[in-house]
C-alpha cells in the first residue's frame, strides 16, 4: 500500500471516530463542552498535510457532520471552511509556534468558525447555540495531546520500508 | 455554501431524499455510540442471582395478575363506551396499533430534544407518527431513515401539543421550554379553572396526535384576575429522558 493510500485509509477512520465522538452520549449539562474532533483533526490537515485536504473533503464532512448533528445542512461547513481559511492564512506561523501557543491560536481560529456556525443559527431560527466556546476551548485544550498523535499517525514517509 | 443552507432551511423537501440516506447511513453510528448502554442493559438482564430472578418473577406474576383484572374490566367499559357513543351518534375512535421501537441515540445538539429510534421506513414509520412510553405521550416522528427515525420530544423548545385538562376539558396548547421536565401552557385565560395536580390528556385537534392519551401533570399555577394570562407548568408523565423503550402509534386502518 502506498504512503498516500495507507495515510487515507488512516483518516477515513480518524473521520469515523470522530463523527462517533459527535453523537456519543453525554448527560445533558455537558453536551455544550463536546470538542469538536473532526475541526481539529481538519485544522490539523490544513497546517500540517494540507497535501492530503481539499475543499471536496471539507464541505462532504461538513455535510455528513451537520446530518448528524441535525443541524441546517452546510451549517457547520460553513464552520469548517472559515476555520481551514484560517489555518491557511496562518499555516506557515502555527508551525513554528510550541504546542501551547498552537491551542491558543487554535482557539481563536475554531472560535471563529463556531461563530460563522452561531450567526447562521441566529439568521435561520432565531435562536443562538448556547455556551457555544464552550465547545470551543475543549476543543483547543484538546489540540496539544491530539496533535503529537497524529503526527505519528500521518507522518510524511511513515514507513522506512516503503513498497512505492 | 449560503445558498444549500436557505435551500435546505425553506425548501426542505427538495434535499429531504439526501438527507434521508445521510441520515440512514449514520445510523451505525448511533447504534455504536449506544454500546455502552447496550452493555449496561445486557448485564442488568444476565448478571443476576437465581433469588433475584426468583423475586423479580413473582413480583412480575403478581403485576400481571392485577393488570389482567384491570384488562378485564377495560374490556366491558370499552363496549360499553362504543354503546354509548352510538347511542349519542357521535363517531367511532379510531383504534391504534402499535409497532415497539427501541432507542438508538440522542441527537447531539442540546438545543434539541430529539432521539432516533430503530424503527424506519421499512416498518412502516411516517412523519407526524405519534409516540408514547409506558406512562404516557413522548413525542412525535419528525425524519425517517430506512431503518432508524428521528423522534421530537414534547419537551423540545420548537414542540406543541394540543392538551385538555382531564378534569374540566378545558383545551390549551402545551408547549416545550427546552427544560426536559418541563411544559409551559400559554394563552390561558386568568379565570380558567386549572389547579396544581390537574392531569393534561392529549385533545386530538390538529389531527396529529390521538385523543386521550395522558401528557403531563400540572404543577405550577401563577396569576390570577388582573394579569393577562396564567403561567402554567407541567411536568410531562412520559420519562422522556429515561425511556429505553417506546411505542410508535398507527392508526388501524392504515
Amino acid at each position: 500500500m502506498s504512503n498516500d493510500a495507507r495515510h487515507y485509509l488512516i483518516l477515513t477512520v480518524l473521520f469515523m471516530g470522530s463523527l462517533l465522538l459527535a453523537v456519543w452520549p453525554l448527560p445533558f449539562t455537558w453536551m455544550p463542552y463536546r470538542p469538536v474532533f473532526l475541526a481539529l483533526i481538519l485544522c490539523y490537515l490544513v497546517v500540517y498535510r494540507p497535501d492530503l485536504i481539499n475543499l471536496y473533503i471539507i464541505v462532504i464532512a461538513g455535510i455528513i457532520y451537520d446530518v448528524f448533528n441535525g443541524n441546517a445542512m452546510g451549517q457547520q461547513t460553513l464552520g469548517f471552511i472559515v476555520m481551514a481559511f484560517g489555518c491557511t492564512m496562518l499555516q506557515q506561523r502555527i508551525k513554528m509556534f510550541a504546542a501551547i501557543q498552537q491551542a491558543g491560536v487554535i482557539f481563536l481560529i475554531v472560535g471563529l468558525g463556531q461563530m460563522a456556525v452561531n450567526w447562521v443559527e441566529a439568521l435561520l431560527y432565531g435562536q443562538t447555540i448556547p455556551k457555544v466556546f464552550a465547545s470551543v476551548a475543549t476543543t483547543a485544550l484538546l489540540w496539544p495531546f491530539c496533535s503529537p498523535v497524529l503526527h505519528v499517525l500521518l507522518r510524511r514517509g511513515w514507513t522506512a520500508t516503503s513498497d512505492e | 455554501m449560503f445558498g444549500l443552507i436557505l435551500v435546505d432551511h425553506h425548501y426542505p423537501s427538495v434535499l429531504k431524499p439526501i438527507k434521508a440516506a445521510l441520515f440512514s447511513a449514520a445510523s451505525p453510528f448511533y447504534k455504536l455510540s449506544n454500546t455502552p448502554r447496550d452493555v449496561e442493559a445486557w448485564g442488568e438482564a444476565h448478571l443476576l442471582s437465581r433469588a433475584d430472578l426468583i423475586e423479580r418473577n413473582r413480583a412480575l406474576e403478581t403485576e400481571a395478575l392485577i393488570l389482567q383484572r384491570k384488562l378485564q374490566r377495560m374490556a366491558a367499559l370499552t363496549a360499553e363506551n362504543g354503546r354509548l357513543r352510538a347511542l349519542l351518534n357521535s363517531a367511532k375512535r379510531v383504534e391504534q396499533r402499535v409497532t415497539i421501537s427501541e432507542l438508538i441515540g440522542v441527537e447531539p445538539d442540546s438545543r434539541s430534544h430529539i432521539v432516533i429510534v430503530n424503527r424506519g421506513e421499512n416498518d412502516g414509520v411516517h412523519v407526524g407518527q405519534s409516540v408514547i412510553d409506558a406512562s404516557g405521550m413522548m413525542g412525535q416522528v419528525v425524519v425517517v431513515g430506512y431503518n432508524t427515525a428521528k423522534v421530537m420530544l414534547i419537551t423540545d423548545q420548537r414542540h406543541a401539543i394540543p392538551v385538555q385538562i382531564n378534569r374540566t376539558g378545558v383545551r390549551a396548547i402545551a408547549e416545550g421550554t427546552g427544560d426536559i421536565n418541563r411544559l409551559r401552557l400559554r394563552h390561558l385565560s386568568p379565570t380558567t379553572d386549572i389547579r396544581k395536580g390537574d392531569l393534561l390528556v392529549s385533545s386530538g385537534l390538529g389531527g396529529r396526535f390521538p385523543v386521550g392519551y395522558p401528557v403531563a401533570e400540572v404543577i405550577d399555577v401563577e396569576g390570577g384576575p388582573g394579569m393577562t394570562f396564567l403561567e402554567v407548568q407541567a411536568k410531562p408523565l412520559a420519562r422522556l429522558s429515561q425511556s429505553r423503550y417506546m411505542l410508535l402509534l398507527r392508526d388501524v386502518d392504515e
